[in-house]
């Protein structure tokens, strides 16, 4: 019995102590040790430890911060030399004798952000999971310049870094595709208005190095210059700085506070010069530069070297191979010639702006003279197509439909003429140009029979089986079981249950070429079959589709479909046809 | 003088007997009075078998259980001083539940400890809750009469995590806001469970609606429920003999008798053991005259060890309270979905079998799971009665030969659920994805 009173005896007394343990650290808290040791330091009188809490009363809300209580000699020039969190804040304004921000109406938090109110470190700081605002340390506080200061304009003292931010924001043709309301309109990519507002600073640093590091599925590219730790951290401060939430209106602004240009000036004088500053995104007179092709799209100069972004296809040979209308158009609405091309629509260029793209564009007229195949291909296939001619080169990964795979030989075996053709004129309706009016017929063979060689060697001959269309109401006509049928014109409605039923797995519902299966195939993936630049090309003829379903594609996930009725084929032709002629059923 | 002593005496006399009614002394009667007289010890009989008392018997994990249901209350009592249910956007351009939390961990005094009991405490009472189930069917405590005590405790279980579960989404933060969306997207499977999540939110969504459903059946409709039946739960036990045993137990090794203090005039109650009334009653209850020599005082050695295990779970409650902060996110952002969303722990086994299919694993399951384990006794009994295969229960011993098979199937049971947790917890990463838990995957700003 006794052993049961000793025992809780002992258990008593330790959870008391452990209940008194508890209630200290409620007593004993941070600020109260910072606080008397620096009154000691400033060799004042310690009168007892008192949390220094700022209201800052906005329009919209009340902030409350505390950070002062720690941070107890931040507005004291005498405690300049103190450690953290005793010290002096540094001049804000470089250069101004007194800071015209004072700490005791401003707090902390409205420039830093963290947890205004708390009062412990960890907690303060806003370091725990999920808090919304960590800590702006040091200098990265001028992202918050704007929720007081309108930015706009001419640059504020001490916010190089987002001046700098804003300036890239425009070279590096984030505005292309991300709104920033006043700055850009574009529904390409998630608006950035509030984009400070949502995200914390580390987590735009790090969509902007790796952009899936934090949604798997987006569609934004790596660029180049992600390793330059200065242009990222600019670049995050200034989207940083981008808050809807302001924390004054225009007509409370403090001092300092600049009436924003509501518009950007524009190029009204087309020119070759205007253009090139378009092109690479520097500021043109005295427009702001609202351009940065350059980011996407790499140029060759006249000895052919080549620079620029690999993310769009290269721009030397556009206007020779589209002619300037056709660009035009594909600056202005990309989509209205590649149905499923990822450049952003630049739908706010005037004419003057588009012209001068277009102007300076022409100036490129780069050629090669040689006829060795390897040279060619390397100019004008590779940044496609790729080294091993896998269709996997630098680009080729941001182009839908992709480029086509020329190792699989099946397929360089089976199409010669249309493999010329191709080339010649272009593929309709996918980021294919026609090469007739830069490489020479000669050329063309060479690089043709360039490519045969690599990819046929050392692979069995493919020979292609030959079927023709066949003919409506033949009463003759033996199809290829040897079996006797009349077909008639293919019926739409007809085509589109086939088509439900043999194709939607791989074409999609919608026959766009996103079927749930298309996800797991390999480098050519299904044909959009909706994209009507491709579709209305001569080359792509009934008897072409015939022979497609039938016997498959060679050298591609399509398979023979020779289960198949001659009249269901013509029929799912028919509904194809329907879909890219007139309004889909 | 003398007098006036005599008359502070018996002024003093008066007064202490209109509290207590009886000394402390060490006579039977004494003992069997302070048992009796008191309300919060007269639940307890007055002479119970020594066996009730070793740890073995019952681990004391209901005890924990229940203490922990009482910290719950009071820590709770005082949170609710500070809290708001409401999903207004207060001064500070937060929500107001959650800037209470905020409140609680910096303004408020003490505040954080309590949050902190507050929330480990309603963690331990479900894990608690889970290890006196197993406790009561391996000791084979579930049968003989006490089936229908069984489906109480079971209703009981449920209560605790539903309780738990309302109480999770009062913080307001992004943890509470996902997982509770999370297990509320499971009950729409159910069939009528569109209902069912209707009427609990109040809305199509999670929103401010639900919080007031689930802070008033958190504060006030289920722990009146609880408490009901925890009356319940322990007035069974007591009309069924107390804790469960075995028929004969007078070869098993007892506590020695010096270990329950003297017993002086014990003649009364050397033989008698309760109630004249009870001998006239039939059924399970406690039985007359029957295993004397194996019948101890409640008072002290069973006070005194409640106590103890009261101290200790005190003791570590605080402890865990001082050394772990209860975890607090950003504010509940319904456009922000958390990547995972995990539902708390307790329903990460759910979460885990929904991710294969959700019918099946969110409900059918579940669901089998639930009913089956409730009415397990009634099921053993059905077939039984039905196959006449008689399987010999005997009470109160662990692990018995004769339901090894009926052990070893509730067994795995709770080893597939704590491995479904597990792999819930530690090995689920963004998109639900296999993550293992010593791969650190960098994150950036969380937001």
């Amino acid at each position: 019995m006794i052993k049961d009173y000793r025992i809780l005896f002992i258990l008593a007394v330790a959870g008391f102590v452990i209940l008194v343990m508890s209630m200290m650290k409620a007593f004993q808290q941070e600020y109260v040790g910072h606080q008397k040791a620096y009154y000691e330091l400033l060799e004042e009188e310690y009168t007892g430890a008192e949390i220094k809490q700022v209201n800052v009363q906005t329009p919209s809300v009340d902030m409350i911060d505390r950070c002062q209580s720690c941070h107890v000699g931040a507005s004291n020039p005498d405690a300049a030399g103190f450690e953290q969190p005793l010290t002096a804040h540094p001049s804000i304004v470089p250069g101004m004798e007194k800071d015209p921000h004072d700490f005791n109406k401003i707090g902390c938090s409205v420039c830093h952000d963290g947890n205004g109110r708390a009062l412990e470190k960890h907690d303060a700081h806003g370091e725990f999971h999920g808090w919304i605002k960590p800590m702006l340390v040091g200098s990265l506080a001028q992202a918050n310049c704007s929720r007081c200061h309108a930015m706009e304009g001419e640059a504020l003292a001490g916010a190089e870094l987002y001046a700098k931010g804003q300036e890239l924001f425009l070279e590096k043709a984030c505005w292309g595709c991300h709104t920033i309301a006043g700055i850009s309109s574009s529904s390409q990519a998630p608006e950035l208005s509030n984009a400070g507002g949502k995200f914390s600073y580390g987590y735009l640093v790090e969509s902007i190095v790796v952009p899936k590091a934090n949604d798997e599925n987006s569609k934004m590219p790596q660029f180049d210059w992600v390793h330059d730790e200065e242009t990222v951290a600019a670049l995050a401060t200034y989207l940083k700085g981008q808050q809807k939430d302001r924390l004054r209106s225009e007509s409370s602004a403090p001092i300092g506070y600049i009436k924003p240009k509501s518009t950007v000036a524009r190029i009204t004088e087309p020119s070759v010069a205007a253009g090139r500053s378009l092109f690479a995104g520097a500021p043109f007179e005295e427009s702001v530069a609202k351009g940065g092709c350059v980011n996407c799209h790499g140029i060759r100069n006249n000895d052919g070297d080549l620079a620029g972004g690999v993310i769009g296809p290269e721009l030397t040979w556009s206007i020779r191979s589209r002619g300037r209308e056709y660009v035009k158009e594909h600056i202005t609405n990309s989509r209205s010639h590649v149905a499923d091309s990822i450049m952003p629509t630049f739908k706010d260029y005037n004419d003057a702006e588009l012209e001068s793209l277009v102007s300076y564009l022409s100036t490129l007229d780069y050629k090669l003279g040689s006829n060795e195949g390897q040279k060619l291909y390397d100019t004008y296939c590779l940044s496609c197509h790729g080294e091993d001619l896998k269709g996997d080169g630098k680009i080729a990964s941001m182009l839908d439909p992709l480029p086509r795979d020329f190792s699989k030989y099946q397929f360089v075996a089976s199409y010669d003429d249309r493999f010329k053709e191709s080339i010649r004129h272009g593929v309709k309706g996918t980021a294919m140009p026609a090469w007739k009016d830069i490489m020479s017929d000669k050329q063309i063979e060479t690089l043709v029979e360039f490519i045969k060689e690599k990819s046929l060697t050392g692979h069995d001959e493919f020979t292609r089986m030959q079927v023709t269309l066949p003919k409506l109401g033949d009463a003759e006509r033996m199809d290829y079981r040897g079996k006797g049928l009349v077909v008639e014109t293919g019926n739409p409605e007809d085509g589109y249950e086939a088509f439900q039923r043999f194709c939607t797995s791989c074409h999609g519902k919608l026959a766009n070429g996103k079927g749930p299966n298309a996800y797991d195939l390999e480098h050519p993936l299904p044909r959009n079959l909706i994209n009507k630049e491709f579709m209305n090309q001569a080359s792509v003829s009934d008897a072409r589709l015939y022979e497609s379903i039938l016997l498959g594609v060679a050298g591609t996930p399509m398979p023979a479909h020779d289960h198949l009725s001659d009249q269901t084929i013509l029929d799912i032709i028919a509904f194809i046809r329907a879909n890219t002629t007139e309004e889909a059923k | 003088m003398n007098e006036l002593i005599e008359k502070a005496k018996d002024f003093g006399n008066k007064l202490y007997y209109s509290v207590f009614r009886h000394r402390f002394d060490n006579t039977g009667l004494t003992k069997s009075k302070i048992m009796f007289s008191n309300v919060l010890l007269h639940i307890q009989p007055v002479k119970i078998h020594k066996r009730s008392i070793k740890f073995k018997t019952s681990m004391g994990l209901g005890l924990i259980t229940f203490y922990l249901f009482l910290i719950l209350c009071v820590t709770g009592v005082i949170l609710m001083f500070h809290y708001v249910p409401s999903t207004a956007i207060g001064p500070d351009g937060l929500p107001d539940a959650y800037s209470r939390m905020l409140n609680l961990r910096s303004n408020v005094f003490w505040g954080g400890f309590l949050r902190n009991m507050h929330r480990w405490a309603a963690h331990g009472m479900v894990a608690f809750v889970a290890l006196h189930m197993l406790r009561v069917y391996l000791a084979g405590a579930h049968r003989g009469g006490r089936e229908f005590n069984w489906v109480v405790g079971c209703i009981l279980g449920l209560l605790t995590v539903f309780l738990s579960y309302t109480g999770y989404l009062l913080p307001w933060d992004q943890l509470a806001f996902w997982g509770v969306k999370v297990g509320t997207e499971i009950a729409k499977l159910a069939p009528g469970g569109a209902l069912i999540r209707g009427v609990l939110l109040g809305d199509t969504d999670v929103g401010s609606e639900a919080l007031i459903r689930f802070y008033v059946l958190h504060v006030a409709v289920l722990p009146a429920v609880m408490g009901f039946l925890i009356a319940v739960h322990f007035f069974r036990i007591r009309k069924d003999g107390g804790l469960a045993r075995p028929a004969d137990t007078s070869n098993e090794k007892q506590i020695p008798d010096e270990e329950f203090g003297e017993v002086k005039n014990n003649s009364v109650f050397k033989t008698a053991r309760s109630y004249k009334l009870v001998e006239i009653v039939k059924g399970n209850e406690p039985k007359v005259n029957e295993e004397t020599d194996q019948m101890m005082f409640a008072w002290p050695k069973l006070i005194i060890r409640e106590i103890i295990v009261l101290a200790a779970v005190m003791f570590f409650m605080s402890l865990i309270s001082v050394l772990f902060d209860a975890p607090l996110e950003g504010p509940a952002d319904p456009n922000h979905p958390t990547n995972p969303a995990k539902a708390p722990w307790y329903f990460l086994g759910l979460q885990e079998l929904t991710s294969y299919d959700g019918f099946i694993g969110g409900i059918v399951l579940p669901g089998l799971m639930a009913g089956g384990v409730m009415f397990l006794p009634y099921i053993e009994i059905f077939l039984e009665s039905f196959n006449k295969t008689f399987r010999k229960n005997i009470p109160g011993v662990w692990f018995a030969r004769e339901r090894i098979l009926e052990n070893s199937l509730f067994i795995s049971l709770y080893l597939v659920m704590a491995a479904l947790i597990i792999i819930g917890v530690y090995f689920r990463g963004a998109n639900w994805a296999i993550e293992y838990p010593w791969v650190q995957t960098i994150s950036g700003g969380g937001h």
